[in-house]
Parts: structure tokens; sequence; C-alpha cells
């Protein structure tokens, strides 16, 4: 799916940023407050790399969208819940069981749900968007990651996101792919070598402990554990390699689903806007 | 943390004192660490004790077993037995359709009955084994995951069930272990392969790995939402294992490929022997071209040059990774 890197099409002169998006559903929220730096100042990334959430955010940015863009998308789709629920109601092509599987219910067909919730700009194949992007999946036979670079975006987007237990495999090219999370939580080893800055944002979660609760329950302790092993890749990576700029947002405490939290995820993310400007800004003036 | 002058030497060594000592790290990944049993027979055949053990989940369980001063070969019988016995509570407990992993699954109202990890131990743990650390023939380094502080916890001191009870705590199968006042869970979850934490404890580190192995093409079906769950784990600890193999390496790594194994199926204890009786002969061959060289001194690049096809496979699936991972 990838031997050829897509072409730089930024047009931006100066020093050349790889911008590489974590997974954390909800958490990813956070995303379009690192983006609203780079609207801030002037500048677009040369190359986006995202994995599962971030994927979304990175794609729709590389489509052109602006921060405040994507942020007015997201914030008007979780309003309210009912709201959001409503807008499933005559785009449905087909049966509901084309989204949800009989059989297991708490499953998703990602490629359905994108199709009706992504943006019209997303409608379309890599090789038309305005930044070079790459979405991050794991192929699940192979144990390997896959670089989704060309092609149509949705469905990439869609095995990127393909968390296991909540949404179906896809399958691209003959591969089984799932969430990018699995093999690349923080995909900045991805693109480093095709910028001079490379800005990483990782929003995987922690485990929180609930007051007074000594042993975590069992959805908790999953939980908890699914996002130690993503931290573990993460910090194992950093021991061979490491981008220029590392930002973690204070959005761990956050629930994947917190979809609807999206006011308090992009506040408690404001420090690391912060903090992203700051060391961007630093990264810039030293290189020029 | 064990002070290094205090490594305990239990058995005179058949060989010169010249010959180095082995630092011996089993890695976590569920059936597929059943393999570990062939890998402490090479040890075995060869006459030759670890000088430490480091084990996570799987491996620390076997690690315990071996560091007790059982030989393999009775780890061997005893897990057979158990595994064998029909109707047994371990099939019935780690068999990949038990029902608190389906129960789960199905986000049905998640049932308290979690199974206590030390149950399972008092199990499959033949009743030789210590009670305590000190106790053990060789020393032994137990990895666990403190959940809460969300880093590796290493447990050498103690007693030695919760210990091993807490590096196998999977979450969703088994309750977290809590042992000083620490909730403690699988090992796995932050080090699947550990052979770091035996650094400068030996001459020769040994790691094997049983995280798993990617699937031959015939076998690749869509997986079902089950399946795609229970494996999904262990893909992570895959992953972890190849990020971690890239800023450092054990001086012997072998890749236990019993890759068609399902992460619970236990119950297949032959087929996983036979499977993995190609990593056995690797490990055997490059630990006899290791002791056979003089001084420790020449270690690096003998056991460099040693390594036969194994490492090379390795190799070429990192280069492949490289290669996609540099678009």
């Amino acid at each position: 799916m990838t031997e050829e890197p897509p072409g730089d099409k930024s047009t931006a002169s100066g020093p050349r940023i790889a911008l590489a998006l974590g997974g954390g559903s909800a958490r990813g929220l956070a995303h379009i407050a690192m983006l609203e730096v780079f609207d801030e100042l002037g500048i677009k990334p040369s190359i986006i790399a995202g994995t599962s959430m971030g994927s979304i955010c990175g794609a729709c940015y590389a489509a052109g969208l602006s921060a405040a863009e994507i942020r007015a998308g997201f914030e008007s789709q979780f309003a309210s819940r009912t709201g959001f629920l409503a807008q499933f109601a005559g785009k449905l092509r087909g049966s509901l069981s084309t989204l949800w599987s009989v059989r297991s219910p708490g499953i998703v067909d990602n490629v359905t749900l994108f199709e009706m919730l992504l943006p019209e700009a997303l409608h379309s194949d890599f090789e038309s968007l305005k930044i070079p992007f790459v979405a991050i999946a794991a192929d699940f036979y192979a144990i390997e990651q896959v670089v989704l670079d060309r092609g149509p975006i949705i469905p990439a987007l869609a095995a990127s996101c393909a968390l296991p237990g909540m949404a179906r495999p896809v399958v691209l090219e003959g591969r089984v792919l799932i969430d990018g999370g699995y093999v690349n939580p923080v995909p900045y080893d991805v693109v480093m070598d095709r910028a001079d800055i490379t800005v990483a944002v990782d929003v995987t979660g922690d485990p929180q402990r609930r007051p007074g609760a000594r042993v975590p329950g069992t959805v908790e302790a999953v939980t908890g554990a699914t996002q130690l092993l993503f931290h573990s890749i993460t910090r194992e990576k950093l021991k061979s390699i490491a981008p220029d700029i590392f930002i973690r947002p204070k959005v761990g405490g956050y629930s994947a689903l917190d979809y609807f939290k999206i006011g308090e995820i992009l506040d408690a993310a404001q420090g690391a806007k912060d903090d992203l400007k700051r060391q961007l800004s630093q990264h810039l003036e030293a290189i020029s | 943390m064990r002070p290094p002058g205090q490594a305990l030497q239990p058995r005179k060594p058949t060989l010169p004192v010249t010959r180095p000592t082995v630092a011996l790290a089993l890695g976590g990944g569920g059936a597929r660490g059943l393999a570990h049993i062939l890998m402490l027979e090479v040890f075995d055949e060869l006459g030759l004790k670890p000088k430490i053990i480091a084990g996570t989940s799987i491996g620390a369980l076997f690690g315990a077993a071996y560091a007790s001063g059982l030989s393999a070969r009775l780890i061997r019988a005893h897990t057979e037995e158990v595994l064998s016995q029909r109707l047994g509570l371990t099939r019935y407990l780690l068999s990949a359709r038990s029902e608190p992993v389906q129960r789960f699954l199905n986000i049905l109202p998640i049932r308290s009955s979690l199974l206590k990890p030390e149950l399972l131990l008092d199990h499959m743990l033949p009743s030789k084994v210590a009670r305590d650390f000190a106790h053990l023939a060789i020393p032994l380094k137990v990895v666990a995951t403190d959940f809460y502080a969300q880093e590796q916890i290493v447990l050498d001191s103690g007693d030695l069930r919760s210990a091993v009870a807490a590096s196998m705590a999977l979450p969703a199968l088994f309750t977290p272990v809590t042992r000083d006042g620490r909730v403690l869970m699988d090992g796995g979850l932050v080090n699947p392969l550990p052979f770091d934490v035996l650094k400068g404890d030996a001459d020769v580190t040994v790691a094997i790995d049983v995280s798993g192995a990617a699937l031959g093409p015939g076998n690749r079906v869509q997986p079902t939402a089950f399946s795609a769950l229970v494996s999904s784990s262990q893909i992570l600890q895959r992953s972890i294992v190849r990020e971690k193999l890239k800023a450092q390496q054990p001086d012997i790594y072998i890749d236990v490929e019993v890759d068609e194994f399902h992460v619970l199926e236990f119950h297949r204890f032959k087929q996983v022997m036979t499977a993995a009786g190609q990593a056995k002969d690797q490990l055997k061959r490059q630990l006899e071209r290791v002791l056979t060289s003089q001084t420790a001194e020449m270690l690096p690049a003998a056991s460099q040059s040693s390594a036969p096809s194994p490492p090379k496979k390795r190799l070429s699936g990192l280069k492949r990774f490289a290669r996609k991972r540099s678009l």
C-alpha cells in the first residue's frame, strides 16, 4: 500500500514540519487545539500522519479545512445526543444492519458510519488532499504496521479507527486491518525523515483511580490495560527515536466515548496548545 | 532488586570456570508460553543453569518452577497432566470458550466472579515450587504492572506465589493482585519480553519471545469480533517487543514461532510442543556455540557470527517494517 512517498505539495517556504496525531478516541478532539496553533502561526505542516482519531483530525486538516471549521463541525455533531442520533435518520442506505450487525450489537461498521458523519471534503482520494497525509492501520494477521496513503480516504480512516471490540475490522486490498494504535499509537516515526521539525501529539488515555476505589472494576481494568499497552509501545519507541516536539495534552482522564464533552476536552488541551505554540515558535526561530 | 553480588550459584558448573554465565528472560504470551518448557529442557540437556531468570506472565510461572530447582522434565510432566485432565479446572478456566471472556465481550452485566489468579497457580504450579523468593535455587525477577502508577514493577523478594499471580493477572480474566498496597496486573502490559531487567546480571542474556507471530495467508479469514478482541492485546504486546528490540537486543533472541495458536489455547499442549521444537534446536545450537567460546570477552562477536537463520529472519522482518515506516 505504500512504496512511493506522496509528493510534497506544500508550497510553504521555510522549514518543513511533520505533524503526527495519535489515537485516543474522544481524547483526540484535543488535536483540534493543536491544529489551531498552526492556523494562528500561519504555517502548514508539510506532511501529516494520523492514527485512529488522529487520522480523522489529520485528514480534515489535510483536506484544507481550518481548525475552526473542524471544531465547528465536531461541535455541531456532538452538540446533543439526540441531535447526533437524529442525523442518522434518512442517511442510512439499506437497513440498520449495515451499520450494526445483529449478532454483535456492540460492533459498528466504521465505513458506513464515516460515510454518514465525515465532511464532504473527505469523500475523495488521498491524491486530492492539499497536504500529504498518511493514515496508520494495523494488519491483524501479519501483526505489522500498514501506512495508508492512496485511494479513497474514508475506508482508510475507517481501518485506522477500527478498534477491536467496538468496530468491525476493515478489509483493504486483501488485508484485514484494525486500529493503527495497536502497532503505532503516535506515528511520528513514519514521517520524521520527511521534515526538519517533527511534532508528535499523544492523546493516549491514562487509567484513573476512582475516589475511594482500591481495586479497579473489570471495565476499568480492561480499558486501563489497553491504555497501558499503548503507552508501552510509545515509551519503547521513544528509546530508539524521538520527535523534536512531543506534546501530551492533559486529557488522559476522559473516556474514549466522551465525544459530547468536546468543549471540556478542548479547554483541558489549552495548556498543551500554549506549550506547542511556544516550542514550535522557538524551533522555527532557531532554524530560520 | 537483589544486589548483584548476591546471586546464588546452586550447582557446580560442569564446564571450565571461564564459561560465561547466562541470564534467561522468559516472555509473556499465554498458551504460546508453554514453549518455555522446551527452552528449559535445553538448559537441562546442556547441564547449564541460568545465573538468573526473569519472567513475565506465563514466563514468570515457568521461571518460578525452574528457579525452584525443578527439572524441565518434571515441569513438563506436571503441566501436561494438569492440562490434559478431562473437565479439569484449568482447562475450564483457560479454554478459549470459557465464560468470562464471552460475557465480557457481549458487554452484558459483567460478572463479579472473575478468577483469582492465585487459584489457577495452585493448580498449575507443582507443589515443590518455593513459597518465597528467598528459597529459590536460582534468583528470579518477576515482572508485573503497577496499574495506577502505570509502570513496571520488578518483584524479587517476599512471597513468590502472589508475585507470579500478579505477573499473570490479565484483565478480563483475572482479578488484579494487591501487593504492598499496589494494584498489580499482567507484566505483559509494560514488558512482554523482560531481558532488559537482567542487564549486567550475566555475561550472556537469552530472551525467549512467545509474543506471537504473523499468521500464514492460508489462515487469514475475517476474524470474529471475539477473536479480534482476544488477539488484540497480543498484537499490542508484539508491538511493544518490536519497538523495544529497536533500542536494545539480547545476546541470543529466540522468536518462538507458534503463531497458529490462540493465546488461550492451553489445551493444545502437544501441538505447541511440536511447533516449538525448531526454536528449541535454535536455542541449543546458539547456546552451545556461546559456551564453547573460551572466554566471556569473546562473546559478543561469537554470538553474533553464530546466529543462524532465526535472527536473520527477524532482521528481515524488522527491515521490512522499517521500509514501511520510512514511506
